[in-house]
């Protein structure tokens, strides 16, 4: 679940476990059933660079058991997925991010373009990055908007128009908001009375936590910033460096009044903040927030009258690969979108850019509580097999079409994101 | 058995030790405790400033970081690597010291946490330096180099061509541009730049579509171009993606870390706060245990002490003054602790018991001395009435001593006179008289001499001599008397003394003498008819020259029952009542007997049987000179031959034995056929002669032997008496009558074998009493009348002449005035002044030499010694004797040659 924290970990666990499968298969004579991909000595190994959120154990194992083919996943922090991925294409054969870091992949050549056709489920793939309206009276969100850097332009740059050519796989997305401890902080009515201006409150003053990331964080801050009436921008999603000047000025005051007591990098981390209460109030990924709550701490994911922060993950195909990995690698984005998988993370909270196969694969509670925004009808049990969601709770924000109709702004690296980086340091290193 | 003081006192001491104990404990716990307090406190301090040193690291780190983005310094980055070590060995340091006191999983996450982020960090400071360092590299080789070797190649076409040389420099001009944002990137990354960047790589690339010809002259061109639109995009990428992780990641991480150090310090402050605050509660409930411990200890000490001394030592005193009291015998009215069951308890029940005890032992000695008084008067009286007996006894004897001096006085008188009387010529008719008179008189005396020697006995006064003797004379004595009396009665006396007896013994001759008279006397007394045996026999006791005398009596008598026997040596007793009907007697005789055997360290033992007779058997510890001749010795052993013919033996073979190598006993029939065979002149012949009848048997060995010249004599016994002087007559041969001694049997075969006097002569000079004639002067000092009448008559029958003096005074006067006397004879007690003091008196007046005799009745021993000192010359016992006097007086006077 480590988005920003870039530890290397290539997996090879499951390795020894194969090889400890071959010894015993091996002595009960070619039960190779359940391991066909072991045995393909031709079979290519598709390299998966990306972070934890998608890099998961359990979805490795499925993938490598539903299509026969070796896998080998390489989780790192965001930052780091990103360098890695610019500067080296010939280390990875699929890449596994947020759309923020679409713009500096294609500007460095670093991915190359996805044909539609050999998608399999494209057609079923909803309008949120397609037309980037999940439905007609839905906002498009300030910043990188999934739908403007979806297709390749005739002219070579990313555009809206739609070809044949996607720089990435739409598949996992997720709008993320604040956590606040409902026993501090008076449960608030989602879209109404819930603001992002609350992580600026001074009621809270020393009790706020911030995720370090200035791509996410930032858009918190300034959603906060401007739902408090402190500062305005002419477009979020691209802040100008006076606008950034002012922003930070505004930070910079409130972080030395000691407003600020930790800027997370890590959603155990987050769930750390919280749960030992050293904050009340905090920019969240909607995982901790279920596993607080799974902890009997009564952490609300607030749905942000002026909407949420929207992340789109993007896979994208390196630049390099060619030839069967590539063949693999176009199997491998059939299969994220093939139902189970998006079962499977919407568990965790997630969605899919094509629900509806993912739905059979649901139960109708479900269904009803992670897609329609129903109350559970029954207890739901997470991906670890732990209950996640208890009966008759109502996931905040609404139905997935409520939520991304309300999407403020996109994790977004504005034209500004150097100098950000260098606010960003003042501000959390002041 | 609780009630036990030992167990008790043994569960106080148990008690206090189980305490000191705990105290010890407590004690050391809190000592411990204290320690590690202290070490906690120490350990405190020590970790707030790890902690704080961890925040200044922390701060270096972050400094050098900041160094290195903009400098690429080394030295930066060997800091970093260096601080990180040093963090590191903090965080172990702090995991180790605080950890354990922390709440584990809050510390481990803590800790971890912050490990994390070290580790983070630190990695990606290492991706920084490899971004920095890709993009030095990008934008050296990469950017600066290509574009200048583009430039170079343009200039170089232009050079050569020199057409179109307005393109050319404007590609230059664009790159040098391009070169110019890339400078202006690198100093300040905006996205601004790279656009303008990008655009003037654009403008080349129109220029290049305008004026394809450059393209093909210059075929690199193209290529040279997006390899350096290639190497800036990638070096835009390095500098974001280092930027940030310097920026972002890296400070969230310091941050986070410091934050976590915070936390930490918080925590170890806090925990440096607890455990002040728990050593200090430690050291107050230490203080308050140890107080507790303390009091408790002190309060059961006391406690002890308290129950010891209630308990123990109080009880103990209190006993301890019982017995003290006891001891000392006072009085006691009750015991403390009587009723405990403990030793206290038995304590004091010893203690009861002690005093019944002790009042138990002073009744006894209450008891006991009203006995010992009763004693000592009882003493006293018993010593009185023992004075007043002795005083009585001593009357007595003085009184018998008086009675016998006084009895003895006329006695004398009158056994002289009878005996003045009957040498006068007189009737046979009143010569029988007055040889009755006589007897009767010498009766009496022996009567009264009994009597006085018991009292002498009695009174103690009574010393047996120690003097040499012989024995032959004793023989003598005892014959003297015992012969007489046994004619008078027909009755046979034998003598018998062991041949090999010495001659001379030590003692008393005149006790030993008495003891066997009368010894002798009873036995004639009490035998009717038959033979009285007299045995003397001897030996010595080994010892410096001790002799025990054996001597028995024996005769044929009317002997004793054992009841008799019992009471024999009793005073004053005969066997009974009858016997001195019979008898007569005192029955003093054996009284002093067994008196005088006992002052004499002797025993006498008696057997008897009635109507046979008895035997007395006594020995007396005497004492012998050694080397002397025995009584039957010869000075040269005899070779005569000695022929012996007995008829009732009355000769001993040992008195034969002593005399003569050569006995032979014969018999009467032996020599009838061959009287002696081969008789020589040296032979002599021993013959028994019993009766007439006897004799004419022994006729033709008789006469044999007087024609053969044969000396013989005869033995016979003391009866018939008539037949000595019948043969004697008839064979004028020498015979030997019953009873003799050794001496006389010696002289009997003396005169055999002619070697002495006749038998005759012997015979006579043993009956005939020698007739003294004296001549002298003599002043019998006297005050008795008849004693001077017996007296004067004794000594006008020795032929001498003599004055009288009244008393001692008279004597002194007529001594003085006319001193012609030739010898005094000085009677002791007298009235005026006694015979002592006259003595004396004439001794001190010059009569030194003049021979003084004392006479007196009383014969004591201290009578002698006081004569003695008085300056007596002798000293006589009264009744007096002729032949006592005759010789006394021979010693003084001239003895004419009869």
């Amino acid at each position: 679940m480590n988005i920003i924290n870039k530890t290397p970990e290539i997996i090879d666990i499951n390795r020894r476990k194969t090889l400890k499968t071959i010894v015993k298969t091996g002595i009960s004579a070619g039960a190779i059933v359940k391991a066909p991909y072991v045995f393909a000595k031709n079979t290519p190994t598709l390299r998966v660079l990306g972070t934890h959120v998608t890099l998961q154990e359990e979805l490795r194992q499925q993938a490598m058991s539903d299509l026969g083919i070796n896998i080998s996943f390489e989780a790192r922090g965001s930052a780091s997925v990103l360098q890695k991925a610019a500067i080296s294409p010939q280390s990875f054969d699929l890449y596994e991010q947020w759309s923020n870091s679409i713009n500096v992949l294609w500007r460095s050549k670093a991915i190359q373009s996805i044909d539609k056709k050999r998608l399999k489920y494209w057609d079923e793939i909803n309008p949120l990055t397609k037309t980037g309206k999940v439905t007609p009276n839905a906002n498009y969100g300030a910043g990188d908007a999934p739908y403007k850097i979806l297709h390749v332009q005739p002219n070579g740059k990313l555009g809206t128009e739609h070809t044949d050519h996607i720089s990435f796989l739409p598949y996992v997305h997720n709008v993320d908001s604040f956590g606040y401890n409902t026993e501090v902080i008076d449960k608030g009515i989602p879209y109404q009375t819930e603001s992002w201006g609350w992580l600026l409150d001074e009621r809270y003053s020393g009790k706020v936590g911030i995720v370090n990331a200035p791509t996410i964080g930032l858009f918190d801050l300034a959603l906060a910033a401007q739902a408090q009436g402190l500062a305005s921008f002419a477009n979020i999603g691209a802040m100008t460096k006076l606008e950034l000047d002012a922003l930070f000025k505004i930070l910079n005051n409130l972080k030395a009044q000691g407003h600020f007591s930790g800027f997370w990098t890590s959603v155990p981390e987050s769930v750390e903040f919280m749960r030992t209460k050293r904050i009340v109030i905090e920019s969240m990924f909607s995982p901790a927030v279920t596993q607080l709550n799974s902890q009997n701490i009564p952490v609300t994911f607030a749905a942000p009258k002026e909407g949420y922060r929207g992340w789109h993950g993007v896979m994208c195909l390196s630049a390099a690969t060619t030839g069967k990995v590539k063949d693999v690698a176009y199997e491998y984005m059939n299969w994220w979108l093939s139902g189970w998988p998006g079962a499977f993370i919407a568990r965790q909270g997630y969605y899919i850019s094509n629900p509806q196969r993912s739905k059979p694969l649901l139960t109708e509670a479900e269904w009803g509580y992670w897609y329609d925004g129903k109350p559970a009808s029954t207890s739901l049990l997470g991906t670890d097999g732990k209950v996640a969601v208890l009966q008759g709770d109502i996931r905040t924000g609404g139905s997935y079409e409520k939520r991304f109709s309300n999407v403020a702004v996109w994790n977004t690296v504005m034209p500004t994101y150097e100098y950000s980086l260098q606010k960003w340091y003042e501000f959390i290193s002041s | 058995m609780f009630s036990s003081l030992k167990v008790q006192v043994g569960a106080v001491l148990s008690i206090l030790i189980f305490l000191l104990v705990l105290q010890i404990f407590t004690t050391r716990s809190n000592q411990e405790t204290l320690f590690k307090g202290l070490n906690l406190s120490q350990q405190s301090l020590l970790d707030v400033n790890t902690v704080r040193e961890l925040e200044r690291d922390v701060a270096n780190l972050q400094r050098n970081v900041l160094i290195y983005k903009d400098s690429a310094s080394q030295s930066a980055a060997i800091r970093f690597s260096r601080l990180i070590t040093d963090i590191e060995e903090k965080l172990q340091i702090l995991e180790h010291s605080v950890l354990p006191e922390m709440d584990e999983e809050y510390g481990l996450k803590l800790l971890s946490r912050m490990r994390q982020h070290l580790f983070d960090y630190s990695d990606n400071f290492n991706d920084v330096i490899k971004g920095r360092t890709r993009r030095e590299a990008l934008f050296e080789s990469g950017l600066l180099i290509e574009i200048d070797s583009l430039v170079a190649i343009i200039e170089k076409r232009d050079a050569v061509n020199n057409i179109q040389s307005l393109p050319i420099a404007l590609i230059g001009f664009h790159l040098a541009q391009a070169e110019n944002d890339a400078f202006n990137y690198i100093l300040s990354p905006d996205l601004a730049h790279i656009e303008q960047f990008e655009s003037k790589i654009e403008k080349i690339r129109e220029i290049l579509r305008q004026y394809p010809v450059m393209s093909e002259q210059i075929p690199t061109l193209d290529s040279s171009l997006i390899k350096i639109e290639q190497n800036f995009l990638q070096l835009t990428q390095v500098t974001r993606g280092y930027l940030y992780l310097v920026n972002v990641v890296m400070t969230g991480s310091a941050n986070e870390f410091l934050y976590l150090t915070g936390q930490l310090s918080e925590n170890v402050a806090l925990l440096s706060e607890q455990t002040n605050t728990v050593i200090i509660s430690n050291i107050e409930q230490t203080k308050i245990r140890n107080d507790i411990t303390s009091l408790f200890g002190i309060i059961f000490a006391v406690g002890a002490a308290l129950f010891l001394g209630i308990r123990v030592i109080v009880p103990i005193n209190a006993i301890t003054d019982v017995f003290e009291r006891l001891i000392r015998d006072k009085k006691i009215d009750s015991i403390p602790g009587l009723n405990r069951k403990d030793d206290i308890g038995k304590l004091a029940k010893a203690a009861n018991v002690f005093r019944e005890n002790n009042l138990r032992t002073t009744e006894l000695l209450t008891e006991s001395q009203h006995l010992i008084e009763r004693q000592e008067q009882l003493n006293r009286e018993l010593a009185s009435a023992k004075v007043i007996a002795e005083k009585a006894t001593q009357s007595k004897s003085v009184f018998l001593a008086n009675m016998s001096h006084e009895i003895r006085t006329p006695m004398n008188g009158i056994i002289g006179l009878v005996e003045l009387g009957l040498s006068e010529n007189m009737s046979d008719k009143l010569r029988e008289y007055l040889i009755k008179v006589s007897n009767s008189s010498q009766l009496l005396m022996t009567v009264i001499n009994d009597i006085l020697d018991f009292s002498k006995i009695e009174a103690g006064k009574l010393d047996i001599e120690q003097t040499d003797f012989s024995l032959d004379s004793l023989f003598n004595n005892i014959l003297a008397s015992t012969g007489m009396r046994a004619r008078e009665k027909n009755l046979n006396v034998r003598l018998f003394a062991d041949p090999s007896l010495p001659k001379k013994l030590v003692g008393d001759p005149q006790r030993i003498c008495q003891i066997m008279l009368n010894l002798c006397s009873n036995a004639i007394k009490f035998t009717r008819n038959g033979t009285v045996f007299i045995k003397f026999g001897g030996e010595s006791s080994g010892k410096a020259g001790a002799f025990t005398l054996h001597a028995e009596v024996k005769d044929t008598g009317i002997g004793m029952t054992d009841t008799q026997l019992e009471k024999i040596f009793h005073p004053f007793t005969q066997a009974d009542g009858t016997t001195s009907r019979e008898f007569g007697g005192t029955g003093l005789g054996l009284a002093i007997v067994k008196q005088l055997i006992n002052l004499m360290n002797g025993k006498i033992t008696v057997t008897s049987t009635k109507n046979e007779g008895s035997i007395f058997t006594l020995q007396l510890k005497l004492r012998a000179f050694k080397g002397q001749a025995s009584i039957l010795s010869k000075t040269q052993p005899s070779s005569n031959h000695i022929y012996y013919v007995p008829e009732s033996h009355l000769v001993n073979r040992e008195y034969l034995d002593a005399m003569t190598e050569n006995c032979h006993i014969e018999t009467l029939r032996s020599i009838q056929e061959q009287p002696f065979a081969e008789p020589n002149k040296q032979a002599i012949a021993i013959f028994d002669a019993k009766s007439k009848e006897h004799l004419n048997a022994l006729e033709p060995a008789l006469q044999y032997c007087k024609d053969k010249a044969i000396k013989f004599g005869f033995i016979k016994d003391t009866q018939p008496q008539q037949l000595a002087s019948e043969l004697i007559k008839t064979w004028h041969t020498p015979t030997l009558s019953h009873p003799f001694t050794p001496r006389e049997f010696s002289i009997f075969i003396d005169e055999l074998q002619g070697i002495s006097a006749s038998a005759e002569t012997l015979l006579s000079a043993k009956s005939q009493p020698i007739e003294h004639k004296l001549k002298g002067h003599v002043l019998l000092v006297e005050d008795n009348s008849i004693n001077q009448a017996v007296a004067g008559e004794m000594l006008k029958s020795l032929g001498v002449s003599y004055d009288i003096a009244e008393d001692g005074q008279q004597a002194v006067t007529k001594i003085t005035n006319s001193p012609y006397y030739d010898v005094i004879l000085m009677d002791i007690q007298m009235p005026v002044m006694d015979g002592y003091t006259a003595t004396k008196l004439l001794r001190e007046i010059g009569f030194t030499t003049l021979p003084i005799c004392g006479l007196s009745a009383n014969a004591m021993q201290q009578d002698y010694e006081k004569a003695n000192e008085s300056g007596m010359n002798k000293y006589i016992t009264k009744p007096l004797k002729r032949d006592v006097l005759a010789k006394t007086l021979a010693q003084w006077l001239d003895f004419p040659l009869p």
